[in-house]
């Protein structure tokens, strides 16, 4: 028989190891806890950073190709774009990762992925070269123009392949063939009950395209959007062929008008700059050669230009005059200047 | 008493093997983490010379300082007086402009250096903007031509970017 003393020296060694190794595994399981859980965040933020690096690399490739359309394979997951005070963003399906579109000038619909991305891109130009457009789209979008009116004929030819269109008569040819989203685009609003109701549940935007210049519909004119089944439309203008592709393409005012705000913003600096340089080339013709460039060069920088940045600081807005209306004239303007600049061998604007 | 020493000293050898289980994490810890750093830091300076190499070439393939459409068709030909132009406007900050190429260009400085008969004539900084307090990253150098509309001379350039990301 042990004596007590001795017996609970023993039971508190034991106890001790026991504490110890308790306390040793709950650090590693916590370790391994936090692991799990540390990778399982960074796997999400992993996915948001590979679309967002595919994303870019896609922008890369088409800045290099202006003026080209292709198809991207499909990513397998969706990216929803938004316009919201906190400024013009995509982000990943359920993700919270924001990646913000600061100085790209992307339309996209509501939500692309899960598909093959098709990608257009364009210079826009006022008339001097502003920066290139990209149209972000998918397969499984599609665009219907209802091309009873020429003017819209003319979209619909114009509109790329390669992305998904169609072409109807009338709104009650409108078939759900099982894509994502329709925009439909019309030169005057279509009776609701006339559109399949499964095609009406899946509208995004009917856009009446309302063109002010009589035999051009890429002129000037307002784009009328009637969304998610609203009887009330938003009108948003649009002057030239890239912005009232760009509002077709967005098939959502907000989303036109996010990318629209930036596209002016550029104007404005890009016109200020062809400014500076307008006046440098007049004090330089003035010097050393004939008036008569030096006379060209004055009509551009004494108002042109200026009317042009005025105009693009209100382009949505219309008090008694249309601003967008005025954009198109000072481009005109610009552009006829251009001609005869090009006619009387003295250097060019653009 | 004899027991009583021996448990002290089983209770002894437990604390040191704990201790040593101790300094060894710690030393992996630190290990690893210098490990890490100096990866980082490699990594930082690579990616530094990769943004320099982005930004040349965003740089060079601005819209708004490309040559006329009917002027020289070379690969990568920019306007002389639309540079001068273009530094006017971002230096002084003309319609918020460098707010809105700092969107592209982040804390950087390009310049465009215009070489005759290999001497720097004339030296054009397109941007700069530093806002954090870190050292410029080693310059890239970015070979294109600048072209003189008024005098139609081609002019062979260098641009130079350094970052401070």
């Amino acid at each position: 028989m042990r004596p007590k003393k001795q017996d609970n020296k023993g039971q508190l060694q034991i106890s001790f190891n026991w504490i110890f190794v308790l306390i040793v595994g709950a650090i590693i399981l916590l370790f391994f806890i936090t692991s799990l859980t540390k990778e399982t965040d960074s796997s999400k933020t992993q996915l948001a950073q590979k679309a967002s690096a595919r994303l870019d690399a896609v922008f890369a490739v088409i800045q290099q190709n202006p003026d080209s359309v292709q198809i991207h394979d499909a990513p397998n997951y969706e990216l929803d774009f938004y316009c919201t005070e906190e400024g013009h963003y995509y982000a990943l399906k359920d993700s919270s990762t924001k990646n913000y579109l600061e100085n790209e000038h992307i339309f996209a619909p509501e939500t692309i992925g899960k598909a093959k991305l098709v990608s257009w891109t364009k210079t826009f130009s006022a008339p001097f070269p502003v920066s290139s457009i990209l149209y972000l789209s998918d397969e499984k979008n599609q665009y219907v123009f209802i091309t009873a009116d020429p003017k819209i004929e003319k979209l619909y030819e114009d509109f790329p392949d390669k992305f998904s269109k169609k072409n109807v008569t009338s709104s009650q040819d409108i078939i759900d063939e099982g894509f994502r989203k329709y925009i439909i685009i019309t030169d005057a609003l279509p009776v609701a009950s006339n559109i399949n109701n499964e095609v009406r549940k899946k509208t995004q935007a009917i856009i009446v395209v309302s063109s002010e210049t009589a035999s051009d519909v890429y002129g000037y004119g307002n784009l009328k959007y009637y969304e998610e089944g609203s009887s009330t439309s938003i009108n948003k203008p649009y002057v030239g062929q890239e912005l009232l592709f760009a509002g077709i393409v967005s098939g959502n005012s907000e989303l036109y008008s996010c990318g629209l705000s930036k596209v002016l913003e550029k104007t404005k600096i890009v016109a200020q700059t062809n400014l500076l340089r307008t006046q440098a080339l007049k004090d330089q013709y003035d010097l050393t050669y004939t008036g008569r460039c030096s006379t060209f060069y004055g009509l551009v920088t004494q108002g042109y230009i200026q009317n042009l940045t005025e105009s693009a600081s209100n382009f949505e807005t219309s008090d008694t005059t249309k601003n967008y209306k005025k954009f198109y004239d000072s481009m005109t303007d610009l552009q006829r200047v251009n001609e005869n600049i090009l006619r009387s061998d003295c250097t060019l604007l653009y | 008493m004899n027991i009583s020493k021996k448990g002290q000293i089983q209770s002894g050898e437990t604390v040191t093997v704990v201790i040593i289980l101790i300094i060894l994490i710690v030393l992996g810890i630190v290990y690893a983490a210098n490990s890490k750093i100096a990866g980082l830091q490699k990594d930082n300076e690579k990616q530094k010379e990769i943004d320099g190499m982005k930004i040349a070439v965003l740089a060079a393939g601005m819209d708004e300082l490309k040559c006329s459409v009917y002027s020289a068709k070379v690969s990568t030909c920019l306007d002389l007086y639309r540079l001068s132009a273009f530094s006017e406007t971002v230096s002084q900050n003309l319609y918020s402009s460098k707010e809105y190429y700092f969107n592209t260009f982040r804390n950087s400085k390009i310049e465009v250096n215009i070489i005759v008969n290999d001497t720097y004539v004339e030296n054009i900084v397109l941007y700069d903007f530093n806002n954090s307090e870190n050292k410029s990253s080693s310059p890239i150098f970015f070979p294109l031509t600048v072209s003189d509309p008024v005098s139609k001379i081609n002019y062979f350039s260098i641009m130079e970017v350094r970052t401070y990301n």
